[in-house]
């Protein structure tokens, strides 16, 4: 029922309920008042008759007492009376004598009932003696009609006002508050439904005042509503800006709404993948079910892990899965996952997940590249130990026969039978050669043009099948062009002395000592020619020596990085013959005093892996040398200690002297103190000087160069 | 040199050997790899875990396990054992045939190696939980 109805009823049952208890208490009063008149009538009427029986009384003439009796019972007021004599119990004459009088009926006195009032008066002579008792029943009928009446048309009156008056008052109580109010409430209504909303027309009471009131909170909830939407908007901005797929889930799995644009499109293929996590990273019948199973075993012990142990608990996350994106295609993303913030106190976590895909097919390819690469390093290091000599040739050798083919193919553009037997003969070897060198690329690529080639023999001249195997020939000279260029380099690159593996033949080495023995010393054109001759390339000399650090630095504990520059320069003949033991003195001493171990390192912020630079360059009178390492450098205090008299001046001078030695004990490697006095010594025999810089805790440096002696021959 | 978990992989296949051993070592873990089931128990000391081909030479990988638990069935700590195959009947069935669970899509490495590295979560998910686990003490 509404509030207007229950206030009209209300209203109304007010309204009826005091009108009819004003109403009847006073018709009540009225009616009473009208009683006491007939009361006050009966009185006169009963004392009148009384005086005109008292006569028949004292005579006891009852024949008049009830002729009186007769006369009085012509008053339609009248409805009973009764008279009694002094003497007697009886009534003398009685109007109905079936009513039952009583001796209170004698006394003197009026009695009222609901219908009817009793009088009774004593009957006396005019000396006032008692001659009776007369006694009238007077009748209220008329005055009960006219009460009965009033109270009717009162009830009806009271009705009719009442309704009226609720009719008025549940109108005006309609119109001032229950609408106002109704239009609030509904407003409140859209209000609560996200709608904005705002109250026109509104009255100057209370309820107006209420309206404004809502308005106004409207409106801060409007800007504080715009002022929220900008803010998601701006962290929706950064999120869709993340090159990630970000979503938040709770201990169950449930996604949120919090979602980065890479998340939407990864969810793009079925809404239905998007309502939980675990099916997002592990569709039902796509992912293993033990991944799924792991996923939902981690997700429980994260949902009742405890935000301070949820680092711990990261570890036994998964790190990758394979994901469908929109377009059906595999994706492999990296997973990240994050304990979010919590309004609610339930555990909510982050992810982030990163398509990786490109990134590990490169990291793949590169691998591949890479171990390709070797696999042909390897193969010709094997070549360089068998004979890299007859490598260079077939190079040459296929490098003139495919200029020749080209020119052929050139003059000859139909492709007549005679340039097709030649070409054909010349690949088919090339491919033979090919595969004997594990040339693997430029076998395939002979292969192919052989099979062109086979099928051309047949075809007729001037055919469009001439005409294609002829462009594909074309081609393939020039892909077998650069196939052998690839392999040159990879050639140049696995052989110790660089470029000059190219240039060299074989020459006894023996023979090549004698010739410098003979002839070295000479200042003319034979000389000159005989030194070069006997000069070996500086890689050369090195060759053997990156095994032996690697085997040093394991034996030492530390790990080591070897890198040589000017591995082509070649090295005058009296140096050459030394450098191979000053050279691998100095690693010694690099990596038994100068690289520190990995620990070490790592507490000084170094890389774990120390580093050793070997680079040999031309220069006047010869070559110069220099061997650096990123070690610790000398340890000047010690040297000082060392000698004799503990100085410490021109320490690092003093480390090239004989028995000097920092480290306390002798070793394979170092400890000795024969190394570095002897370094000098077998340079100072070739007229090389030897020197040493060093940065404590940075690296020491050996530089070898041309002594003056040197540089007066080469300049005098 | 890879110092993680031990994996003992048992195929009769030397090349699906080889692929797994090289995927696998890729991610830490060391791996032993025997194409013999004969003998193989004694490769089980310190595993971690034991991938298990079904179609072995003469048996079948239920009756590969049953050995190969009977001879660890005293050991203080004991492998989880795993079917490895690309028949999905198999690997539905695997539980019931005494595996602790079963690797699917046969010769997809990298498939091989994360469902590999879901094991070994499940297996520290649940002796972290203080579950019942089967596993013995990971690296």
């Amino acid at each position: 029922m509404s509030v207007a109805s229950r206030l009209a009823v209300v209203i109304f049952a007010l309204v009826a309920g005091v009108s009819l208890v004003v109403a009847f208490e006073l018709t009540e009063r009225e009616r009473q008042h009208n009683v006491e008149s007939k009361e006050r009538a009966g009185r006169m009427l009963t004392e009148l008759f009384a005086a005109s029986v008292a006569p028949a009384l004292d005579f006891a003439d009852s024949d008049a007492v009830t002729s009186s009796l007769g006369m009085l019972a012509r008053n339609r007021e009248v409805v009973d009376a009764a008279v009694w004599s002094a003497a007697g119990d009886a009534p003398l004459a009685s109007l109905r004598p079936a009513t039952r009088l009583t001796a209170s009926d004698r006394k003197p006195g009026a009695r009222r009932a609901l219908d009817h009032i009793d009088i009774s008066v004593p009957a006396r002579d005019p000396n006032g003696k008692t001659l009776g008792t007369v006694w009238v029943r007077v009748s209220l009928a008329s005055e009960n009609a006219a009460f009965a009446s009033a109270r009717t048309r009162i009830f009806w009156l009271a009705f009719v006002l009442s309704g009226v008056i609720a009719a008025l008052l549940v109108a005006l109580v309609r119109r001032t508050i229950i609408s106002p109010l109704a239009k609030l409430e509904r407003a409140a209504r859209r209000l609560a439904r996200g709608e904005l909303v705002e109250l026109v027309d509104l009255r100057r009471d209370e309820i107006g005042t209420l309206g404004h009131t809502f308005n106004h909170m409207g409106r801060v909830l409007r800007e504080r509503e715009e002022r929220i939407v900008a803010v998601n908007l701006r962290l929706q901005g950064l999120l869709d800006h993340m090159r990630q797929a970000i979503v938040v889930f709770d201990g169950e799995g449930r996604l949120g709404s919090e979602r980065s644009r890479a998340a939407r499109e990864l969810c793009g293929h079925g809404a239905s993948a998007c309502k939980n996590v675990i099916d997002l990273l592990y569709p039902s019948g796509r992912a293993s079910e033990i991944e799924r199973e792991a996923f939902t075993v981690w997700l429980a012990e994260a949902a009742k892990t405890p935000p301070s142990d949820f680092e711990e608990l990261l570890e036994l996350a998964p790190r990758e899965a394979n994901l469908t994106s929109e377009h059906g295609d595999a994706r492999l993303f990296e997973l990240e996952f994050r304990a979010a913030a919590s309004d609610d106190g339930e555990p909510r976590i982050m992810l982030l997940a990163t398509d990786v895909t490109s990134q590990r097919k490169l990291e793949r390819s590169a691998e591949a590249r890479e171990r390709e690469h070797q696999k042909q390093l390897t193969a010709m290091r094997r070549l360089l130990a068998g004979g890299g000599q007859v490598f260079v040739r077939f190079l040459a050798s296929a490098r003139l026969r495919l200029r020749e083919t080209a020119r052929e193919l050139e003059r000859d553009r139909a492709l007549g039978p005679e340039v097709v037997e030649s070409v054909f003969r010349f690949v088919h070897t090339l491919r033979a050669e090919a595969r004997s060198f594990d040339l693997g690329s430029v076998e395939t690529l002979a292969l192919g043009l052989e099979l062109e080639l086979a099928g051309a023999r047949h075809a007729p001249a001037a055919s469009p099948l001439r005409a294609a195997a002829r462009a594909k020939l074309v081609s393939g000279c020039g892909e077998l062009e650069r196939e052998l260029q690839v392999a040159e380099a990879l050639f140049v690159e696995s052989s110790p002395i660089g470029r000059r593996v190219l240039e060299q033949v074989t020459v006894s080495r023996e023979d090549v000592s004698e010739l410098y023995r003979r002839f070295g010393g000479r200042k003319d054109e034979l000389g000159r020619l005989v030194s070069r001759l006997a000069a070996r390339p500086f890689g050369e000399l090195l060759s053997a020596l990156p095994d032996s650090v690697q085997r040093w630095a394991t034996k030492e504990g530390k790990r080591v990085e070897l890198s040589v520059e000017g591995r082509e320069t070649l090295v005058p003949a009296e140096l050459s013959e030394r450098l191979g033991g000053v050279l691998a003195h100095l690693l010694r001493n690099a990596v038994a005093h100068g690289i520190e171990p990995p620990a070490e390192r790592r507490e000084k912020g170094k890389l774990e892996t120390g580093r050793i630079d070997i680079g040999c360059r031309e220069v006047p009178g010869g070559v110069a040398i220099s061997l650096a390492d990123d070690g610790q450098g000398f340890d000047e205090d010690a040297l000082g200690r060392a000698t004799a008299d503990g100085s410490r001046q021109n320490a690092l001078e003093i480390a090239f002297l004989a028995g000097v030695s920092t480290r306390t004990q002798r070793d394979e490697l170092a400890g000795s103190g024969v190394g570095l006095g002897a370094v000098r010594e077998e340079l100072q025999k070739a007229g090389y000087l030897v020197r040493m810089d060093s940065a404590r805790g940075k690296g020491a440096t050996a530089r070898i160069e041309p002594g003056e002696a040197r540089l007066g021959v080469t300049h005098g | 040199m890879a110092d993680g978990p031990l994996i003992v992989v048992i195929d009769d296949s030397e090349v699906i050997l080889d692929r797994i051993k090289l995927r696998l070592e890729a991610d830490g873990y060391r791996v032993i790899t025997t194409a013999q089931t004969v003998g193989a128990a004694r490769l089980l000391r310190g595993a971690s875990l034991v991938i298990l081909d079904w179609h072995m030479p003469g048996m079948n990988g239920g009756d590969v396990l049953e050995s190969l638990r009977a001879a660890v069935q005293n050991s203080q700590t004991r492998p989880l054992f795993y079917l490895y195959t690309s028949d999905p009947s198999v690997a539905a069935g695997a539980k019931s045939t005494g595996f602790d669970g079963s690797f699917v899509n046969k010769g997809d490495d990298d498939s091989l190696a994360q469902q590999v590295a879901a094991a070994m979560r499940i297996a520290k998910l649940k002796a972290r939980a203080g579950g019942p686990s089967s596993s013995n003490s990971r690296n």
